[in-house]
């Protein structure tokens, strides 16, 4: 028995709105990957958490509160600090062009702005892992 | 690489734990070497089955009982099951939504498993995941099956103790229910409580259970839980030390578990039986040449299969006189 990809999806902070992470969710799902879906409000310790138990290949924020400039590097700290410095982190929300870039120069490895296509993400997914040694 | 996740096993580290997991879900000889190193430290857990149809609130039962045994500083593992989609054989694991009473608790270890084809509500790696977290140390572990309806019977090789969940709504439902998940519940209980109609279906769910053949000296409870608030979910853990109490008692914990062993012997042996007889190129010469035959009318495919385990049989025989 083989192992399928592993993405870890959560919705850090406050906001309520988890559509978009279910969405991807599925998507990721229907590409033959395994999805740990974690819910609302998790604190990063939490995902932190969730992601070495589950042991994921990649971890995903979703983040609509504007309250990505803080949680996005927290959560990427906290996950070198702890043993994953290998496992990518990437996210999606409204979050501007600017931040997007600020973020990616502090090891998000993407960012998924507002109407992305679903296939962009798994094709994202994909090429990574490929191009990544396996754990 | 592995040796190194083993030392850092050994003294506690999650993410070595973690990692030997997926060693081992990956399967092959590498598991097998893991779970070579593993087995001297599995057996000290106490394993508890919970089953029950989907939406019954099995994982909010399991986040109760996390909460429970953490005040009374039992440490908890739990291997949660959900299907995997046959259509593209991927699957999304939404239990931990629901299990999040654990999280920031070094004394609770959860880990989802997809289905993957296994259609008996527990795969075989869903015990074998057990058994890591029985090594890691955790004082209990419970064990989530998907919830299929009638094929949860896998469970019972596994766990000492089995809760089904049911729902007041599951009334007609039981009817169904009754030739499968109705016989192997250790202890029933009837989740969201609170509805209402739950008390005359408990007293259904209870007058059926009459029927059925049970243990001597355990007669199944039917416990009233609203896992949502915690109610009921103390008493049932007591009822889980009760029903452990009588197995032990009863010397029927050793037996279990001599048991399941038995069990995962008989499993791996014929599982590299098979593995090794297809493997070889002479069965596949030989099958080869029997379909020929088959086909041809000249023998069924049943003198055929006697054929090629026979030849199979010759040629170790031989191979042991040399």
């Amino acid at each position: 028995m083989g192992r399928l990809i592993k993405v870890l999806i959560a919705k850090p902070g406050l906001d309520g709105h988890d559509r978009g992470a279910k969405v991807v969710a599925n998507a990721l799902r229907d590409a033959g990957m395994e999805v740990i879906y974690t819910g609302l409000h998790q604190t990063p310790e939490m995902i932190v958490e969730a992601a070495i138990q589950e042991d994921v290949d990649i971890v995903s924020l979703s983040i609509l509160s504007g309250a990505h400039m803080t949680l996005f590097p927290r959560v990427r700290e906290l996950m070198d600090a702890q043993g994953l410095e290998e496992v990518p982190l990437i996210g999606g929300g409204i979050i501007p062009d600017k931040d997007a870039e600020a973020l990616i120069e502090k090891g998000i490895a993407k960012i998924f702005g507002p109407g992305t296509e679903t296939g962009e993400i798994v094709k994202f997914i994909n090429e990574l892992k490929q191009g990544k040694k396996p754990k | 690489m592995t040796e190194d996740y083993f030392e850092r096993f050994f003294t506690g580290d999650p993410l070595a734990a973690s990692r030997l997991m997926s060693i081992i879900e990956r399967g092959g000889a590498e598991a097998e070497k893991a779970l070579d190193r593993l087995f001297p430290k599995v057996g000290r857990s106490y394993r508890i089955g919970i089953t029950g149809p989907t939406g019954s609130g099995k994982s909010t039962l399991i986040n109760g009982l996390i909460l429970e045994y953490r005040r009374r500083g039992i440490t908890v593992g739990v291997v949660a099951e959900d299907p995997t989609s046959p259509f593209s054989g991927g699957a999304i694991l939404g239990d931990r939504i629901r299990m999040q009473g654990g999280s920031g608790d070094e004394g609770v270890f959860i880990r989802s498993i997809a289905s993957r084809g296994s259609e008996t509500g527990l795969s075989a790696c869903a015990t074998e995941l057990a058994d890591v977290l029985d090594a890691f140390g955790k004082d209990v572990i419970l064990l989530e099956t998907i919830g299929v309806g009638q094929l949860e019977y896998k469970i019972r090789l596994t766990a000492y103790t089995t809760v089904v969940v049911l729902t007041p709504d599951a009334g007609d439902e039981v009817q169904g229910l009754k030739s499968g998940i109705m016989e192997i519940g250790d202890i029933f209980v009837v989740n969201k409580a609170d509805r209402p109609d739950s008390e005359r279906f408990a007293q259904e769910l209870a007058s059926m259970l009459e029927l059925r053949r049970s243990e001597p000296g355990w007669k199944p409870p039917v416990l009233p839980v609203v896992a949502t608030k915690g109610d009921g979910v103390m008493s049932l853990m007591e009822t889980i030390q009760s029903h452990r109490a009588f197995l032990e008692e009863n010397g029927k914990l050793e037996s279990k578990w001599v048991e399941s062993l038995k069990n995962r012997i008989t499993m791996a042996t014929e599982e590299k039986l098979k593995e090794n007889f297809w493997e070889n190129q002479y069965t596949k010469e030989r099958l080869d040449s029997a379909f020929v035959d088959v086909k041809a009318g000249r023998k069924s495919p049943y003198a055929a299969a006697r054929d090629l385990l026979s030849s199979i049989a010759i040629k170790k025989s031989v191979r042991r006189r040399k």
